[in-house]
């Protein structure tokens, strides 16, 4: 049998575990062909990672809602990867349905790096159609979104399929260690962390008279609660992601915040707030104390504090203080290589890598946040795990109607804390 | 075309150097720092991309 025959999902499964680990042992050496879903800036970076990762992979398909998108990746690639970038016209696919036309030409790994909001429907489709996955974060923007993910993702592992997340700091040399002496007790138990991501502003990229609302929100997604998630959930999930590997993803109890859109406040900036600050509320006591802002201007910190019953530990620094202090002084590698070289060294050594639990949980911990800001309320997480709520639009299409629409002075709907309801 | 890093914002995560090593590089330090002033024109695309995409905001972009 080839050995493509055997990297598609239906007949490894059918022919059982063991076969699937030799089939996977005896494509070893053979051209392991990628295709990329969202051909921004973070998923062309993917791209690369992947084919640095592995000599031999080759890139062999690109999807995106936009074509001007899919040309700027294919000629960056091109011009660093030169033939390893082997994307003819017919594997170039734009719109919407995009992925699906992906998935039909004959990749073996997928690396989905669209808007959050995809990312369900994406990865849902990779794992039926057979492929190995590079799932980037958040990955999700709403509580159905997540259930459908773990879902996923359990099918994932029936099927021996890697889902590996862009959750990086989990592949960070020195946080690992860091990490791992922290759930080995260097501080103590941990009493209470303390997340901080603030930073300035972020790109926009205006609006053109002859596009639709859609495209328009699709050009800015993260200014779109349905698109994003929120910063919070887009961007300091990170963080989240770092208390929640701390507290061996277990989730909490519930959380309760504030926060608002106060510099943030032109109609093009659409509907996300500029600041958060939650507390989650775990059971045992412990407590995270989580902050975001982007704000230009202001002072700007991201760190992870661990305060603990004999220490503290100041995660990204690789630092623990206490009676026993250290430093973490092994080697340094790009994580984001790290990601892409263990996944393809777990498919080539017929392995799987599933990080399919905590980059939902992860992705649900910042929804809640954003719930309790949102909100004003204190926001329970078994509430907010089993919410119906679902931000989408009537139908995908650049025609479409999305689900928040300006008002006549071009301004969105914000959520207002103490009237808006999230569950 | 010219590039900053503030290095007190730079977390270390190495992706400007991903996504534009024409122009960043990580330093001893482990702060990213730019390699090369100004950037070479066949590198603005890339470099505007790693600043868009910098998760701390680190990067400054002048355009000449």
């Amino acid at each position: 049998m080839k050995r493509r025959a055997f990297l598609k999902t239906g007949a490894a499964a059918a022919l059982g575990t063991l076969t699937i680990a030799r089939a996977a042992h005896a494509a070893g050496s053979d051209v392991l062909r990628i295709g990329l879903v969202g051909c921004g800036g973070r998923g062309s970076g993917a791209a690369a990672n992947a084919l640095q990762a592995d000599p031999n992979s080759k890139l062999v398909a690109l999807a995106d809602a936009f074509a001007d998108r899919l040309e700027g990746s294919l000629a960056s690639l091109k011009g660093r990867f030169g033939e390893r970038v082997a994307v003819d016209p017919q594997r170039c696919f734009t719109g919407f349905d995009a992925y699906q036309k992906l998935l039909a030409a004959d990749v073996d790994v997928v690396i989905l790096a669209t808007p959050p909001h995809f990312r369900p429907i994406h990865l849902r489709a990779c794992v039926e159609a057979g492929k190995h996955v590079f799932c980037e974060k958040p990955v999700a923007i709403d509580a159905p979104g997540v259930r459908s993910v773990l879902a996923t993702c359990e099918e994932a592992a029936k099927k021996k399929l890697n889902i590996v997340s862009g959750l990086c700091w989990r592949y960070d040399s020195g946080v690992r260690e860091t990490m791992q002496r922290v759930l080995d007790g260097a501080i103590g138990d941990i009493v209470a962390i303390q997340e901080t991501y603030n930073t300035g502003t972020l790109w926009h990229h205006g609006r053109k008279p002859d596009w639709t609302e859609m495209e328009y929100q699709m050009r800015n997604w993260y200014y779109f609660t349905w698109l994003c998630g929120d910063f919070n959930v887009e961007q300091h999930v990170h963080s989240l992601d770092k208390a929640a590997w701390a507290m061996r993803d277990e989730p909490p109890l519930r959380a309760w915040g504030l926060g608002g859109r106060q510099v943030r406040s032109e109609p093009k900036f659409g509907e996300i707030y500029d600041h958060h600050a939650v507390v989650y509320e775990y059971a045992g006591g412990v407590r995270v104390y989580s902050y975001c802002r982007q704000m230009a201007g202001c002072s700007s910190d991201t760190s992870d504090v661990f305060l603990g019953t004999k220490g503290r530990a100041d995660i990204l620094k690789n630092r623990i203080d206490g009676p026993t202090p250290w430093r973490y002084a092994g080697p340094k590698s790009s994580m984001y290589d790290v990601e892409h070289q263990e996944l393809f060294a777990a498919i080539r050594a017929g392995k799987v890598i599933n990080n399919g639990l905590y980059m939902a949980r992860s992705t649900m911990l910042a929804i809640l946040g954003r719930m309790a800001t949102y909100s004003g309320q204190t926001v329970e997480w078994q509430a907010a795990f089993d919410s119906q709520r679902a931000l989408a639009p009537d139908r995908y299409a650049m025609d479409g109607t999305p689900p928040t629409l300006p008002d006549r002075e071009g301004r969105y709907p914000v959520a207002m804390p103490g009237v808006t309801k999230v569950i | 075309m010219r590039a900053r890093v503030d290095s007190e914002l730079c977390i270390s995560c190495g992706l400007c150097a991903d996504v534009c090593p024409e122009v960043f590089e990580i330093g001893d330090d482990d702060k990213a720092r730019v390699k090369v002033d100004p950037v070479p024109p066949e590198a603005e695309a890339s470099c505007r991309e790693a600043a868009e995409q910098c998760p701390s905001t680190a990067i400054q972009i002048e355009e000449s």
